[in-house]
């Protein structure tokens, strides 16, 4: 069921893509134009998407055939209603995009060095480490990093309002 | 000048730092050489490279290191290692099946650096003649190995291939000029950064399944000093499987193709096929460590001659290695090796440097690198991420490139949970706008005809081998799919 969500999903980037290489010049076999190749990429695109489709899709139908009819009953053994724990995988992952999100925006702001700190003492703790433990290995990896990026290599880092 | 002080620094710093993400699960080859191709901006070009090539060959040695010690190969190349490797250790020959194997890389790697040196130079001096048919060709020829070789159906490679080919196009047309799939969005307009995307597709993408799943690493064999020794027995029977794993390692990497896991699958194949002690394979024995760990490293090191000669890239460590010759200012190519010989022969003669240094630093401090293993990954993934997103960061000092950075990490994410494999993609990105120009320009030699394709002798050789090895795969599936399809119908009956 995943592969099929995620091959739709691939067949809708080709149509935009596909939307777009329409208005660029096609040009001809003997002078291509700039969409040439691009159109070409979305008839491949779309036959290939549509070949991995249809056993995937094939294999999803008689997946939820073979799977025994749950409707209306209660969670039975085994089968929870949505419940997501706070460690659960997604949650975790959910947090770890949120909180480098924030980071990214962050960054310009607070500068390299505090913006590092806190992402990496927000993962830590996401990840069930101890504060202590967070807070020294979030400290000094932000500190090491731009010692040795932005003091010894001259990579230029963000500063923000401290200047760091 | 490979000898020189800085030069040597950065050889230093290349392989143990390749070897400590070799060993580190989560943290690749492309990634780690990516994230510190940023600390190579304010060096010389040629230190430089001789620092991200350390990295990718130091990763090599360490890969090994983990899959002897743990069962775990740090690197995908370092899988077959595993099969003999860990059950000589939980024999208790863990030290002598990590000296064999770095015996073996040091013997493999060193005739391979003779052999580059032998074979760059004349093959860029044909490349020269080359045209746009030849490199088309060989772009298609290396496409198609590499997804046949990949893991899963070949549809499946071949759409992510051409999901890599698009994103290509996005940016500056390289023969108009004009600007395409840039949706009114300034920073794509110079299309998406290869290092930017390796970063997000493996590293952080890596983190994110990590942090779905965090491995669990077992037990770790613990390796004294003087276990090192393999016996006179080991030794003698690991020369030739080093010797033939040479070879076999240094042609596979100069096929245009991901040469690595291909090149171990063969040797440990042909040591296999040719040994007297068949029943031993699988269960510990040295020729299954020895054959593949030379034919890994010889291959890793042949893979530099497409590059160097040609300027095709056909993995992504070398396609990081690609970028870093282009930000500093240097075009690989068949005229990479007159125009800048300093930095051939540098890279060249820090290989031979860096492969004593990782004998050096390998055996010894094995336990260290080994002992790494017992950070938990609840503490490494976190610094991974920091390190991860700064240095797509620093490519271009752009925000907008660390966004890109994170959406490819989720993307890459969602593909492994999907059973999509990233690297064909990341593949597609690099050969897209050489795929495109050079097909545009064969179109226009041939006046709207591909005929060019097949008159010329190389680029048609090179379409053959690439529709007979589609043709021997799909035979393969066919047959494979038509076996599982008779015993479910026997198993059912």
């Amino acid at each position: 069921m995943k592969e099929v969500g995620f091959l739709c999903g691939v067949l809708a980037v080709l149509g935009v893509y596909a939307a777009s290489a329409m208005q660029l010049d096609f040009g001809s076999a003997s002078q291509p134009g700039t969409g040439f190749f691009p159109v070409l990429l979305c008839a491949a695109g779309a036959i290939l998407a549509l070949v991995c489709l249809v056993p995937a899709a094939r294999d999803a139908v008689r997946e939820s055939r073979r799977r025994p009819r749950t409707e209306g009953a209660g969670p039975g053994p085994g089968r929870s209603r949505m419940t997501l724990k706070l460690d659960s995988p997604p949650v975790r992952v959910t947090a770890f995009c949120v909180l480098s999100a924030v980071y990214i925006l962050l960054l310009d702001r607070l500068g390299y060095v505090v913006s590092t700190a806190l992402l990496a003492i927000g993962l830590l703790r996401m990840m069930a480490v101890r504060w202590m433990l967070a807070v020294v290995v979030g400290v000094a990896s932000s500190v090491a990093l731009w010692a040795l990026l932005g003091r010894w290599l001259n990579v230029l880092l963000p500063r923000g309002v401290l200047g760091f | 000048m490979a000898l020189a002080p800085q030069n040597l620094l950065a050889c230093m710093v290349g392989v143990t730092v390749g070897t400590l993400t070799g060993v580190l699960p989560g943290f690749g080859t492309p990634t780690a050489m990516a994230v510190l191709l940023a600390l190579t901006f304010g060096m010389d070009p040629s230190t430089g490279i001789i620092m991200l090539a350390g990295i990718y060959y130091g990763a090599m040695y360490g890969g090994s290191t983990t899959a002897i010690l743990v069962n775990m190969p740090g690197e995908e190349p370092a899988i077959v290692t595993t099969l003999d490797g860990y059950q000589m250790a939980r024999k208790g020959r863990a030290g002598a099946a990590l000296a064999v194997a770095a015996l073996g890389s040091w013997v493999a790697g060193t005739l391979a650096v003779i052999g580059l040196m032998f074979f760059a130079p004349p093959l860029a001096r044909i490349a020269v003649r080359f045209g746009p048919p030849e490199y088309f060709a060989i772009a298609v020829f290396g496409l198609v190995v590499l997804s046949t070789i990949s893991s899963g159906p070949p549809s499946r490679s071949f759409l992510m291939i051409v999901l890599g080919l698009m994103m290509g196009t996005v940016g500056m047309d390289a023969v108009s000029g004009g600007i395409r799939f840039s949706f009114g969005i300034s920073g794509l307009t110079k299309g998406l950064e290869f290092v930017v995307v390796a970063i997000g597709l493996l590293g952080l993408g890596e983190v994110l399944n990590v942090v779905f799943s965090p491995y669990e690493v077992g037990d770790i064999a613990k390796v004294k000093f003087r276990d090192l020794y393999p016996t006179r027995a080991e030794l003698r029977r690991s020369v030739w499987p080093w010797l033939r794993g040479a070879v076999v390692g240094f042609a596979t990497g100069l096929i245009p193709g991901p040469a690595g896991t291909m090149a171990t699958l063969g040797s440990y194949a042909l040591e296999k096929g040719i040994s007297p002690r068949k029943e031993e394979f699988g269960k510990g024995a040295i020729e299954g460590v020895a054959g593949p760990e030379a034919a890994n490293n010889a291959a890793g090191t042949a893979a530099f001659i497409p590059l160097l000669a040609l300027g095709i890239p056909f993995s992504p460590p070398i396609a990081v290695l690609l970028s870093g010759l282009m930000i500093h200012g240097i075009t690989p190519g068949p005229l990479l090796i007159p125009n800048h010989p300093d930095i051939f022969w540098g890279v060249v003669c820090s290989m031979y440097v860096g492969n004593v240094m990782l004998l050096v630093l390998n055996l010894p401090l094995v336990g260290v690198f080994a002992s790494l293993l017992k950070i938990s990954p609840r503490i490494l993934m976190p610094v991974i991420t920091v390190i991860a997103l700064v240095g797509a960061y620093s490519i271009n000092n752009s925000f907008f490139d660390v966004w890109l950075c994170l959406i490819f990490g989720i993307i890459g994410f969602i593909m492994k949970h999907c059973g999509f494999e990233p690297i064909p993609m990341l593949i597609g990105l690099v050969l897209g706008p050489i795929m495109e120009q050079s097909f545009r320009q064969t179109l226009i030699m041939g006046k709207g005809s591909l005929l060019l394709l097949f008159t010329r002798p190389v680029a048609a050789a090179f379409l053959v081998l690439a529709v007979a090895m589609v043709v021997v795969r799909s035979w393969y599936m066919v047959r494979l799919s038509a076996r599982v399809r008779r015993e479910v119908t026997e198993g059912s009956a």
